[in-house]
């Protein structure tokens, strides 16, 4: 027998295809978004709260990534954002090269903030860079304040959550401070905003932020 | 459930080191993989195996060294294997912690059988 070492990442091509995604934006001075969450979360609630507040302050794009359909892609797409659809049929994240496909039909020129809206899964998304700025997880009030201890890697993987539904709480056994504990607890360096895509509350502090990291992403083309 | 394109990758990395008059000899992949991978290791032999079989892999088994999710603290130094993969380090209780292994997935070494003639 002859042992050959090969030690290369399994996933080395999806990291070089992310790395050239991350350059494209760069390069047209987009900031980028991957937001992840089990089905259910509200994250395409979040974006249509969001157009409504960005309208008139930064031009948006969105990569939406389903399993089947493109009624998300329809949904925001009355916001008259570009929006373009991946439908997976059946893969359960989205992965770097078929973003790159998607970014084909996207003019990033024209757009400051893009967002990729990625398959509801709170595991696989959690492997594959797709060479976005910031990994955005939303947990909602009503998951459980466990999730993060349950699902950590994508927790770990995140930069920013989105505690979501918080108009939910009165109703419920859950403790979003302890949904919080348990996320920094996995992950101390997260960035938590608490919003309700009902009442409106915490989407204007979730937008300042984009907009000043949109702005200072431009700024440094 | 990504184990199928996992194995795919893993699959088209072996390909992309042998030739394919040489991949009847491939007989053991050697994988290292973290705990916190979030990787089923059953779902993905039997993946490769679904993959593989009818090919001239089909007789290539994978070989899978697990690696403990590690923290380290760059506090008071400490090298932690927490069960449940906390970032805080759990001996000071300090949140200035990195790491440094258990998440990653690598396919390290082929094995190959010799040829008949060829010394080893």
């Amino acid at each position: 027998m002859s042992v050959i070492t090969i030690e290369r990442k399994v996933l080395e091509k999806n990291d070089d295809v992310a790395r050239e995604n991350r350059a494209t934006f760069a390069l047209e001075g987009v900031f980028v978004l991957n937001m992840v969450s089990s089905p259910g979360a509200g994250k395409t609630s979040i974006l249509e709260k969001t157009f409504e507040h960005l309208r008139g302050k930064i031009a948006v794009g969105v990569i939406e990534g389903d399993v089947q359909t493109d009624l998300d892609a329809q949904r925001v797409a009355r916001f008259g954002i570009p929006a373009v659809q991946i439908v997976t049929r059946g893969g359960c994240h989205l992965e770097a090269g078929l973003v790159r496909e998607a970014l084909q039909r996207l003019d990033l020129k024209s757009i400051d903030l893009l967002i990729i809206e990625n398959v509801g899964n709170l595991v696989c998304p959690a492997n594959y860079d797709l060479g976005e700025h910031e990994r955005v997880v939303v947990a909602s009030t009503t998951e459980g304040d466990d999730k993060p201890l349950k699902y950590p890697a994508l927790f770990r993987t995140a930069s920013v959550m989105l505690i979501n539904k918080m108009d939910l709480v009165p109703y419920l056994n859950s403790q979003p401070e302890v949904l919080k504990k348990n996320a920094l607890s996995i992950n101390p360096g997260l960035l938590v905003f608490q919003t309700s895509c009902v009442s409106g509350a915490g989407i204007d502090a979730w937008c300042e932020w984009l907009v000043a990291n949109a702005q200072r992403n431009a700024s440094k083309r | 459930m990504h184990e199928l394109s996992v194995a795919q990758s893993i699959l088209d990395i072996v390909n992309g080191h042998v030739p394919e008059d040489q991949r009847k000899q491939v007989r053991i992949v050697r994988l290292r993989i973290g705990s916190q991978a979030g990787i089923v290791v059953d779902s993905l032999l039997f993946a490769f195996e679904a993959i593989t079989s009818d090919t001239a892999m089909a007789h290539v088994s994978l070989d899978v060294e697990l690696v403990p999710f590690t923290l380290h603290c760059t506090e008071c130094g400490a090298q932690t294997h927490p069960d449940i993969p906390l970032g805080v380090c759990s001996a000071c209780g300090s949140r200035q912690t990195e790491v440094v292994a258990g998440t990653e997935m690598f396919v390290s070494e082929l094995e190959m059988e010799d040829l008949a003639g060829e010394s080893s």
